[in-house]
């Protein structure tokens, strides 16, 4: 599963994050390395806490004890997976 | 590296090292408190700020702030700035012998793996657990367990609270900590990964990764963030900013402006009337008492940045209009560069340093200067004071200053033409890019929102004489010599005898002015707003003091009183209009396209945006003046 597609306030947990996209390098790092800079690392527990008004806008996502604002086709970066009944 | 401390007199650098917002600005102004080196300009940090602190012991320590990063490969250009510092590749500073790296309590495995990426570094570490306030249960939190697994000084401190400061300072006059390497994993010869080492560290401190979660946050944001309370309150608080500019400020501009005058008449009484007491009155007086008397309304605007910027509030504004900024080809990340212009565009278009994406970054700079920066804000509330009533509409029941209205309607021009040009930018590119079949990667946001903050009132106060100073060292430096500068044009040649008229018509200056009023007749600008306009171009503040020095000098003496009573009885309304529009594009000062320059490299985009500013400038002032002049 993608984190743009998971359900608004249901844990999650990452299970890997696509490293391998080259295509749209930010600064010197890919946007999957970017994102496990940031934190977006295997056995996180992540949440969508809200889904822009429109459907293409921008999500904001908990990640561990922070949280982001990412575009759609950045959060298709990062797969996860259903955690039991966290939340 | 070996420091040798010859008589304590050797000076030891010491760099911040941190995540984004883990509150390592405010350490920094609790450990060097006043005695930072100011750099030229304030807002969001990009740039290194370095100060000077003193041990119990005794010791100066030069302490340096970087900007904040998520790991030592850095994505955009302000991280590049701290890593580059860490791994001594910097020009500007060397390598420190000390990084004191700060975690944000409540996430901790984030900064260890921060603190990971050192281990490659072999440089001495000392930690900070900062914002120890924030933690729901302390308990967990074990830092002399941490400290072993480290095998470096721990320390825990609440930065704005100034909590543990007299401890990390006592920290720094050991010598040990100087020469202190990390520790790597626990039982452990492989090298790990730098989350794995994270882990590890944690682990060895007997640690979880415990989940926290900031509630007064989620429910903030619960209505921050909701389009349309969002929207509301952006709307609401950008308002209420532009009204306090002309409501607080108004007393304090009015002891100025006594004081000024006290100066003027205290003068006059002492010096007889000659050059000299021309100098002094006409020229310095009235050129610098103008700037000096806007002082409180750049107060009163910096104070809501940096509050906003304080609270955490700013990304989130970035992601309510990164919509917006979408629908013109820009990100939300291009917000807060130009959110920062409104206070100059210098440290606006420095601050685009964290757009990664270098077309957006470009446009970013290139709208930049219509976001209408603090030094507009004497001009506007000059001709805003001598033509607008200072009265009140009744708005749903409340009274709304119209002075404050037309001030908030000038910015919202600004905006509202930048939109344009990036508008025109966007399909200009992408007619590039068909042309050239390239495909234009397209923006990034990834942009943390951080927990809310009450934002620290000592912070905010270093961050508001910070921005005095720079304004007062202008008004000293390049204010006062300009408009000595322009007295002196002014005043000689003095005119023959018998020459009717003002003597400055007959000066330099006043021939300058008439030479160029001819340009700028058709837009409705006398020759006096002519000559004021050459030294505006330094900075534009200085068009105020230059006014006013040309006024005091060409006044007859039925025309006397302050600057805005006097253009409220020379001008027309429509050349005040066409003079405000003028202002809104106004060509840049200098400095400005001096950073564009050295920001882009080469002259191309300075020059471009030069010509394109000027022809808005006059082309709006031109259809201003014309539509005044016909209604």
């Amino acid at each position: 599963m993608k984190l743009c597609d998971i359900p608004l306030n249901q844990w999650h947990s990452v299970t890997a994050v696509d490293g391998a996209e080259t295509a749209r390098p930010v600064g010197g790092q890919t946007i999957g390395a970017r994102l496990q800079a940031l934190g977006f690392l295997a056995g996180e527990p992540v949440r969508l806490l809200r889904r822009s008004w429109l459907k293409r806008g921008p999500l904001v996502v908990q990640i561990g004890n922070a949280t982001f604002a990412l575009r759609q086709d950045e959060a298709r970066h990062v797969d996860v997976a259903n955690l039991v009944q966290a939340s | 590296m070996s420091v040798i401390d010859v008589s304590g007199l050797s000076q030891r650098r010491a760099a911040l090292l941190g995540n984004p917002n883990c509150g390592k600005t405010a350490l920094f102004n609790r450990l060097t408190g006043s005695q930072q080196k100011v750099g030229n300009y304030a807002g969001v940090t990009v740039e290194l700020k370095r100060g000077l602190l003193k041990t119990p012991a005794g010791k100066r320590i030069t302490l340096v702030d970087l900007p904040g990063t998520y790991d030592l490969v850095a994505a955009s250009d302000d991280e590049a700035v701290a890593c580059d510092v860490i791994s001594g590749a910097s020009l500007r500073e060397p390598k420190p012998d000390l990084v004191v790296c700060v975690l944000d309590a409540t996430r901790l495995r984030r900064g260890l793996r921060l603190l990971a990426g050192l281990r490659a570094q072999a440089v001495p570490v000392v930690v900070v657990v900062n914002m120890l306030d924030r933690l729901p249960n302390t308990s967990a939190l074990n830092l002399s367990q941490l400290q072993t697994a480290l095998g470096v000084a721990v320390l825990g401190t609440v930065g704005t609270k100034g909590e543990g400061m007299n401890a990390l300072l006592r920290t720094l006059d050991s010598d040990s900590v100087w020469a202190g390497t990390l520790v790597d994993a626990p039982n452990s010869s492989v090298a790990l990964s730098a989350d794995a080492q994270a882990l590890a560290w944690l682990q060895a401190a007997g640690m979880s990764a415990q989940t926290h979660q900031h509630v007064w946050t989620q429910r903030l944001d619960a209505w921050a963030l909701n389009p349309i309370s969002g929207s509301l309150t952006l709307l609401a608080l950008l308002f209420v900013m532009f009204q306090a500019v002309f409501a607080w400020a108004e007393a304090p501009m009015g002891w100025i402006e006594d004081g000024t005058a006290w100066v003027g008449y205290f003068v006059t009484n002492v010096l007889p009337s000659g050059l000299l007491h021309s100098l002094l009155v006409d020229g310095i007086v009235a050129g610098v008492g103008g700037v000096l008397v806007f002082l409180p309304q750049i107060l009163v605007l910096f104070l809501f940045i940096l509050v906003l910027e304080e609270s955490g509030y700013l990304p989130r504004a970035a992601l309510m209009l990164d919509r917006l900024m979408g629908q013109v080809g820009l990100s939300g990340r291009s917000f807060i560069p130009l959110l920062s212009s409104f206070a100059c565009a210098i440290p606006g278009i420095m601050a685009s340093r964290t757009v990664s994406n270098a077309r957006d970054r470009w446009v970013t700079i290139m709208i930049a200067p219509l976001m209408t920066c603090s030094a507009r804000l004497p001009v506007y509330a000059l001709l805003i004071g001598a033509f607008v009533p200072a009265s009140s509409v009744s708005v749903l029941g409340l009274g709304v200053n119209v002075q404050g209205l037309v001030l908030l309607g000038l910015y919202l021009l600004g905006i509202v033409s930048a939109v344009v040009v990036a508008l025109v930018l966007k399909w200009q590119g992408q007619w590039a890019a068909r042309n050239t079949g390239q495909h234009r990667s397209s923006s990034t946001l990834m942009m943390e929102l951080p927990d809310y903050h009450w934002p620290d009132p000592r912070s905010i106060a270093i961050g508001l004489w910070q921005r005095a100073s720079i304004f007062l060292r202008n008004v000293g430096g390049i204010i006062l010599s300009l408009t000595i500068i322009l007295w002196v044009l002014a005043t000689f040649p003095s005119p023959p005898e018998g020459f009717t008229g003002a003597a400055i018509e007959y000066s330099l200056a006043g021939r300058i002015g008439h030479a160029l009023a001819v340009v700028f007749e058709p837009i409705g600008f006398n020759w006096q707003i002519a000559i004021a306009l050459i030294p505006g171009l330094a900075a534009r503040e200085v068009a105020v003091g230059a006014l006013g020095t040309v006024y005091a000098l060409s006044q007859t003496p039925d025309m006397e009183g302050a600057l805005s009573t006097v253009i409220a009885q020379t001008w027309g309304l429509p050349t005040a209009l066409s003079l405000l529009i003028w202002y809104v594009y106004a060509p840049q000062c200098l400095a400005t396209l001096a950073t564009v320059r050295r920001e882009l490299g080469g002259w191309r985009a300075p020059t471009i945006m030069a010509v394109y500013m000027f022809g808005l400038a006059y082309a709006a002032s031109w259809v201003t003046y014309r539509l005044a002049l016909a209604w």
